[in-house]
């Protein structure tokens, strides 16, 4: 042991290690960017994540219409059932379109928010330790995106942008703590802030916290970002699923399903910049 | 006589086994998770690999595979770099000074390691972001059937490494 630690091999790995140590603290620092040997790391590995991302999906794919297949004597008996009950659900057709068109206007987020700018882009791999369902994408600062960019699909918001390297990127979704955003209910303007929580994570769920007790927020309501911190304002959220009241009992909180599907997305867009961006910050405390 | 070439030979294969291991761990579409427990498959090859390395290729390829694992995990930048930097030379140093190279060393050096890199993981990514019941939860349910479920790949890894190790190195 006293000969390995006066051996010119123990030179080389102190070295070798002071190196790493410091290429990433100085980094974590400077903070907007992956550490330099991450980023390298990524960008050399991006084609092997996306043929290996290919392949994956093509076996998914595969096993999902095998599946299906044998699944479908069984869900030719359930849709016979499904028709009797849709008749009786037809009575609330109206309604339902209603929320439909509503849906459908929010969806168009394009359109409405014309100075939106978009990176398309894929998942490439997901962190599967990562209670809080965070993933990597296939675009970085090659594609104009930066850190606290926020990240969206057809569904709604995803999260935002925490790393950014060349050619990829990670993102931390509504289901972590780390994120907090302002956030309304769209049928009352209830204002909170949606956060998450391990134990609502557990169930793909996130908290709209710090309603007042006398909001008049309901199930079924849909939650969209105010505008507050780095989402701009009209995002949809999800839905509120359930509501409690805190802790201390001073304020309500409800239980809201994302719209976006976070433990299936393929694929999201990255608003790489939009109007009122880089006012108020929240979440990470930045 | 151990040959270059078989030097070579044998670090080419453990380079495929990382490259397949990082793809079944991080792809996002195949999981072997068991309820919540998901093992870290890297770590229990890596830990494995080390037994049969120098310490300078033990640090090495920690820092390598760190590097990469980095690149994809949700963990403060560089943690899986510098983790695996010392877990490798730590288990070159304790398999040449302190164990022997077998099985049971195998198994009682990958739950070590695994409890270590779960148990920082929460320092770092949970201990202090979320409520003290949730840290628990998190510990409970998550971290140590993982380390379980990690420290279960060791055997069949080992065998695989003796195997190649004798191979090239005979």
């Amino acid at each position: 042991m006293r000969f390995f630690l006066r051996s010119r091999q123990f030179k080389i790995i102190v070295a070798v290690f002071c190196s790493v140590v410091l290429l990433t603290v100085s980094f974590v620092f400077i903070g907007k960017r992956m550490a330099p040997q991450t980023d390298i790391a990524s960008t050399i590995a991006a084609p092997f994540r996306n043929f290996f991302t290919s392949v994956s999906n093509i076996v998914s794919d595969f096993t999902q219409n095998y599946n299906s297949g044998t699944k479908l004597s069984l869900e030719n008996a359930e849709l016979k059932a499904q028709i009797d009950e849709l008749r009786k659900k037809i009575a609330d057709y109206d309604q339902i379109s209603a929320q439909n068109e509503l849906y459908k206007d929010f969806l168009e987020i394009k359109e409405n928010n014309p100075d939106f700018k978009f990176a398309d882009a894929a998942v490439i791999s997901r962190d599967s330790d990562d209670p809080y369902g965070s993933f990597t994408i296939n675009k970085g600062s090659a594609a104009d995106i930066s850190k606290y960019d926020p990240v969206i699909c057809d569904a709604g918001i995803v999260g935002y942008v925490t790393e950014v390297g060349l050619t990829s990127c990670k993102v931390t979704t509504i289901l972590s703590p780390d994120i907090t955003l302002g956030a309304l209910d769209n049928r009352t303007n209830d204002s909170g802030l949606i956060t998450g929580s391990l134990s609502f994570a557990q169930n793909g769920m996130c908290r709209f916290a710090n309603l007042s007790r006398s909001c008049k927020v309901a199930i079924g309501d849909y939650v969209i970002t105010s505008g507050e911190g780095i989402f701009p304002e009209g995002l949809l959220v999800g839905s509120v699923n359930n509501i409690g009241v805190d802790d201390g009992n001073n304020s309500i909180y409800a239980e809201i399903k994302p719209f976006a599907e976070i433990s299936n997305l393929r694929s999201v867009m990255v608003i790489t910049s939009f109007e009122g961006q880089g006012g108020i910050s929240v979440g990470d405390g930045k | 006589m151990t040959s270059t070439k078989n030097i070579f030979k044998l670090r080419f294969i453990n380079t495929l086994l990382f490259i397949v291991l990082l793809f079944i761990q991080y792809n996002g579409v195949f999981t072997l998770k068991i309820a919540t427990a998901n093992p870290m498959l890297p770590i229990s090859l890596f830990v494995v690999i080390c037994m049969f390395c120098s310490e300078l290729s033990s640090v090495i390829s920690g820092m390598i595979i760190g590097v990469f694992m980095d690149s994809v995990v949700a963990t403060p930048a560089g943690f899986n770099a510098i983790f695996l930097m010392i877990l490798g030379i730590s288990i070159a140093l304790i398999v040449r000074h302190l164990f022997n190279n077998n099985i049971m060393s195998a198994i009682a050096l990958c739950l070590m390691s695994a409890t270590a890199y779960f148990l920082l993981r929460w320092l770092f990514c949970f201990a202090f972001s979320v409520s003290f019941s949730e840290t628990l939860t998190y510990l409970m349910q998550t971290a140590f059937p993982s380390v379980l479920y990690t420290t279960v790949f060791t055997v069949p890894f080992y065998y695989l490494e003796r195997f190649l190790y004798k191979k090239f190195y005979s």
